[in-house]
């Protein structure tokens, strides 16, 4: 009987902290492989289109996994810090969801650097 | 002589009495309880929390000691009350020695009922430092709670909000375009979450969750507290049963030294010795 109660305890205390701790990771690693993608120079832009849909998606997926990630919860490294100081740049497909924007766009923007800008632009030796 | 010796035992019985404190702390200190505040304790709520400390007193050397003498007690309250009634029946010699077995009757009561406070105290004393030791270890557990993490928290919470809110519109900009079925992850997520929520309703509606959504951190203190709290008050009660007890020991010293001069009187009243050797009662029997 006192073996069972304990059972249940270590049950209850346990439960709470069952959650993945490497989803923030995976998702950085898939943000990577987004931005390579769409700055990868021999790409063509419906090589580029295609491949990012599916990528997109898997990105959208990532990020609510990581925003409902308990065992992220108040996780006080300079990694969980960084990633939740600069929302747009962490969940980029949300944000350029929302912005009806492009991801490159959120991305270059969160650099400074804006599409008309990098549209102006012109190449050569400084 | 032999009711002269039956006196002297009894005065000794009373003097015994008052020596009752001194002694039952001694046996007292024999019997231990160590809780340990260890972490799976801390992390429990109040009802758990009480039944557990509970069921390690009962487990331990002192816990089993208290129980053996509640048991002693019960016994020797009810010889009390038989040997009361028995006195009250009796006559002469026969009332004189009940009236002394019952003297050492509530000597004995009064030691076991002393050696029992003694317990009762070493377990609330006990009980106190389980607490404190578990309010410190809670406490350092907030003080981790630094700035930057409940400012890390605060920005967590506004993420998740800002993206739980952007969902439709996400679904709408992500999705539809490209007419892809939602992903694996997203549909059962959808469908897991009702079934979480309908859990959550009912555990709180358990009945053994009695402080069902106060199970924090800080009703964990708040109820520790309140523990602590009550434990000062056993030990205030403690303190006047003990007072009770000592005077209970006077009262059985001053019976003794009662029953003792009866006894002594009574030896007196039956010996042949004159009580006063005058001339004058002799004066008859000089006179012709």
């Amino acid at each position: 009987m006192r073996a069972f109660t304990a059972l249940i305890v270590a049950a209850l205390v346990t439960i709470g902290s069952a959650a993945s701790a490497g989803s923030l990771e995976i998702l950085e690693r898939e943000r990577a492989l987004v931005l390579e993608t769409l700055l990868d120079p021999t790409l063509t832009p419906a090589e580029r289109q295609e491949s990012l849909a599916t990528v997109r998606l898997r990105l959208v997926d990532l990020e609510r996994m990581v925003v409902r990630d308990e065992s992220l919860r108040g996780r006080n490294t300079p990694v969980v810090r960084r990633a939740f100081a600069d929302y747009e740049l962490t969940f980029l497909a949300h944000t350029s969801a929302e912005a009806n924007t492009t991801l490159l766009d959120i991305w270059l923007a969160r650099l400074g650097i804006g599409s008309e800008a990098l549209a102006v632009a012109r190449r050569g030796w400084r | 002589m032999s009711i002269l010796l039956h006196s002297r035992c009894l005065l000794a019985a009373g003097l015994a009495a008052l020596a009752i404190i001194t002694a039952s702390t001694a046996q007292a200190a024999t019997a231990e309880w160590r809780p340990q505040a260890s972490e799976t304790l801390v992390r429990l709520s109040g009802h758990l929390l009480d039944k557990s400390i509970n069921q390690d007193f009962l487990g331990s050397a002192l816990g089993q000691a208290l129980a053996e003498t509640d048991g002693e007690l019960a016994l020797t309250t009810q010889t009390l009350g038989d040997l009361k009634a028995a006195i009250a029946r009796a006559e002469g010699d026969v009332r004189i020695d009940l009236r002394h077995q019952f003297l050492g009757e509530k000597r004995e009561w009064l030691n076991l009922m002393s050696r029992r406070a003694d317990m009762r105290r070493i377990r609330v004393e006990t009980e106190v430092a389980l607490y404190e030791d578990m309010l410190a270890e809670l406490n350092r557990g907030n003080a981790a709670m630094m700035p930057a993490r409940q400012e890390l928290i605060v920005r967590q919470d506004a993420a998740a909000e800002r993206l739980e809110s952007s969902l439709a519109a996400v679904d709408n900009a992500v999705l539809h375009p490209i007419a892809v079925p939602q992903s694996r992850y997203q549909e059962t997520y959808a469908e897991n979450i009702s079934a979480i929520e309908a859990l959550a309703q009912a555990i709180e509606a358990h009945h053994m969750n009695p402080s069902a959504g106060a199970a924090g951190p800080l009703t964990r203190i708040e109820h520790i507290r309140a523990k602590m709290v009550e434990a000062e008050a056993q030990l205030a009660i403690l303190d006047q049963e003990e007072t009770m007890l000592g005077y209970m020991a006077k009262l059985v010293a001053l019976d003794a030294l009662a029953l003792s001069e009866e006894a002594l009187d009574a030896e007196l009243a039956d010996s042949d010795l004159p009580g006063r050797v005058g001339p004058a009662p002799m004066v008859e029997l000089f006179i012709d």
